[in-house]
């Protein structure tokens, strides 16, 4: 079967420039100068210009002239520029979207034969400055080595972490970020983690980093703050008042998704930082849905799911952003406001991974409590589906591998008061572990093997007080795995929450002897110690915990408030 | 009768596929050695792969083209860059960068796109000594469309093209759509 291209019009049909048909709105043929290169320098320049991630320039006449079939192809199917929300369902900044006049135009323009047009008419070319889009930044790190992506294969993902090589605390009021090789970097995340669990990862793998989509839960977008970064992206910059801290000793974490090009790649990303004086006003809560029952039949072409969550005080939303593997198909998220009117917060039609990001609302959209947040997603599971990473088609449940799948929505959103915000973070922090407690029931149902789920469950569990459960759960995950440090490390807390230090102790030793650098371990074995009046052998734990990570102040203050412990320097 | 007609469109239709002065189309490899894509002396047919430098779906196939380049000896494989604005210094830094282990022709007045009707880069078309096209296409199915790719090709049709010709048999899909930038 044999597809035409779309973009070949029949040389019968093709006008003859000389006798081009008169434009709406001027006089003469259209033009390049006049009617087209406006277009061409505010909504594809951008990226299409020496260093930036697409692979040619528009720039010019002859640029866009020898690949203008191709360019009348990607924009009438919407893959150029790339924009995934759909117009009219959330207005956001940055849109790049080209009108259906604009299309129009530009076919027409190519259908008449593309006719350069008068100098005069020609706007000023866009100009890109090489460096920094929002001047010198306060603060600029260079991965120290750059990672080498081979020349073909499957998509990478790998996460680097590096040491922010800062002194004092700053508070940050935006960054922006240079993937060092704009040309394979499709998108990246920027997380913070302030613990050694993302670096002690990256060691035990392959420093400095390691692969896969799943970073470990220290390693955090600060206060709220979605930080993804897409080709095209403008620079991060937070709204006034909602500075975060950056302390020193964090590492940064950079998640990168790249294509490999056709030859050897070297990446190595750059991250500029603006500080400011000014501490936050106001402090952002990132509030997501996430759909952990997600199994979609094989052959299933329209698989829907619903999570929502009911906002417990009024919110205000400043930017938006979803995901979803290679079955995502369609992404629907809303509010039902409690007059029961559809609140539209994004739609996105076609799901493309490849261009996730996430998008800043034109104007903060105001939601009175009582509103529901709905995600509405649908994936395809068929052959249908080009991208279905499976061939053939296979069952495909929840989970963090890109042949898995996934369906998240979040927000970022602020509250009027921080009396409203702790009001907001305990009640999304129950629907939370609601959610996570139901997803692992219905997995270790399935599964009564599943160590992760047990270990999970009876985390949650010991949260909300439900000890016996949660002995009951960690018991089988022991059980199931008896050489997980995790579960003995879980176990633990469990014996320590109800004072049982003996049994405590014993489970430490074993976390200890499972996993010889787990400073946390220490940490706790030390407490547990003082607290069976061993303070020479809590005080060696505590020193072991502190050589691990020096970092990790939870300790120095314990250790130093231990009897006969020195104040630090 | 209708077979003697279908006789005579098959034989017209042969003298419009292989116009008598294909064989003397003379081009010169980046280091200056003349070569006659449209006439494989000593090999089973010419495999020609139209190209364009800065078509991040042709550059992303350099590496596959090398191995299909190595594992097939018997074809005399050429890569011809379409772009008229490309200079020999530029492609032959491209064809470094990109490893490109096969001759690389410049097609700067599109006389081998016209000839072989090429349309779109990369593409595929691979010509017998008489300058009759034996398959013309997709190197395999990875690209449904331009920014839609599979995670794995199912289908290698190139390959499969080269290996019945090796073979001795026909070729099942003489014609298959490419998907990459249009030539123009």
């Amino acid at each position: 079967m044999v597809r035409h291209p779309k973009a070949t019009l029949p040389s019968s049909l093709a006008p003859n420039p000389s006798r081009g048909e008169l434009s709406a709105a001027h006089d003469g043929p259209l033009t390049f100068n006049r009617d087209i290169a406006p277009i061409v320098f505010e909504h594809c320049s951008g990226c299409h210009h020496p260093g930036q991630a697409a692979p040619f320039s528009l720039l010019s006449y002859s640029d866009v002239r020898k690949r203008s079939k191709t360019i009348v192809d990607v924009i009438q199917r919407r893959y150029m520029p790339p924009w995934l929300p759909e117009k009219g369902y959330g207005q956001f900044v940055g849109e790049r979207r080209l009108t259906e006049d604009q299309i129009d135009l530009i076919q027409r323009w190519v259908a008449l034969g593309a006719v350069e047009g008068t100098t005069a008419d020609l706007p000023n070319p866009p100009r890109f400055d090489q460096g920094w889009q929002l001047g010198q930044p306060d603060f600029v790190m260079t991965l120290p080595r750059a990672y080498v992506l081979a020349a073909d294969g499957k998509d990478v993902y790998r996460n680097l972490v590096v040491p922010v090589p800062l002194t004092a605390a700053h508070y940050i009021k935006g960054f922006e970020f240079h993937p060092g090789n704009a040309r394979v970097v499709h998108h990246a995340f920027v997380a913070f983690d302030e613990t050694r669990g993302s670096r002690i990862l990256a060691d035990k793998e392959n420093p400095p980093g390691f692969d896969g989509m799943e970073l470990p839960d220290t390693a955090q977008m600060p206060a709220g703050q979605l930080m993804g970064w897409q080709p095209g992206k403008t620079p991060y910059f937070c709204q006034p008042g909602l500075s975060w801290l950056l302390r020193p000793k964090t590492d940064l974490v950079l998640q990168l998704h790249m294509h490999p090009s056709g030859k050897p790649e070297l990446v190595q990303p750059t991250i500029g930082f603006y500080f400011t004086d000014q501490p936050p006003t106001n402090s952002p809560f990132r509030i997501g849905m996430r759909c952990f029952s997600l199994d979609i039949p094989t052959g299933a072409s329209n698989y829907a799911v619903e999570e929502s969550y009911t906002l417990p005080v009024s919110v205000t939303l400043l930017r938006v952003s979803t995901h979803a593997h290679y079955l995502g198909k369609e992404m629907q998220g809303y509010a039902i406001l409690p007059n029961g009117e559809k609140k539209w917060l994004i739609w996105i039609r076609n799901w493309d991974f490849n261009w996730q990001g996430d998008y800043e609302y034109a104007t903060p959209q105001a939601l009175p409590a009582g509103t529901r947040l709905v995600m509405h997603y649908t994936y395809d599971n068929s052959t249908n589906n080009i991208r279905n990473p499976n061939t053939p088609p296979r069952r495909v449940r929840f989970g963090l591998q890109t042949t898995d799948e996934m369906g998240e929505l979040w927000f970022q959103s602020l509250t009027g008061t921080l009396e409203d915000r702790e009001r907001l973070a305990r009640d999304y922090y129950y629907y939370v572990v609601q959610r996570t407690t139901a997803h692992d029931e219905a997995t270790v149902r399935l599964d009564p093997s599943n160590a992760e789920a047990h270990i999970r469950l009876g985390h949650n569990l010991v949260v909300q007080g439900k000890f016996a459960e949660a002995a009951a759960h960690l018991s089988a995950a022991v059980a199931a795995e008896p050489n997980l440090a995790r579960a003995h490390y879980e176990m633990a807390l469990l014996r320590m929450a109800t004072n049982d230090f003996p049994a405590a102790h014993q489970e430490l030793l074993t976390v200890i002897r499972l996993d010889p650098e787990n400073s946390r371990a220490y940490g706790n074995l030390g407490y547990v110690e003082s607290r069976q009046g061993k303070i020479a052998e809590a005080r060696a734990a505590c020193e072991k915990a502190l050589q691990i990570d020096p970092d990790d102040s939870t300790v120095r203050d314990f250790l130093s408030s231990l009897p006969g412990g020195q104040k630090p320097p | 009768m209708r077979f003697c007609c279908a006789i005579l469109c098959l034989a017209a239709g042969l003298s419009v596929a292989s116009p008598k002065p294909v064989g003397e189309l003379v081009f010169k490899d980046l280091d200056g050695t003349p070569c006659r894509p449209m006439e494989p002396a000593g090999k089973l047919a010419s495999v020609l792969i139209f190209y364009w430098q800065d078509c991040p779906i042709s550059n992303g196939y350099a590496p596959e083209l090398n191995r299909i380049a190595a594992s097939h000896p018997n074809f005399a494989f050429y890569i011809v860059q379409v772009d008229p604005g490309l200079t020999p210094v530029a492609a032959k830094e491209h064809a470094r960068q990109y490893d490109l282990r096969m001759p690389v022709l410049l097609d700067p007045e599109h006389r081998l796109v016209k000839v072989t009707k090429a349309t779109v880069t990369p593409e595929a078309v691979v010509v017998e000594k008489d300058g009759q096209v034996l398959y013309r296409g997709r190197i395999d199915d990875s690209y449904a469309d331009v920014g839609i790719k599979r995670a794995a090709a199912r289908r290698h049709d190139l390959v499969e093209a080269l290996d019945a010709i090796a073979a001795g048999q026909p070729v099942k899909e003489k014609k298959t759509q490419a998907i990459g930038c249009f030539i123009q």
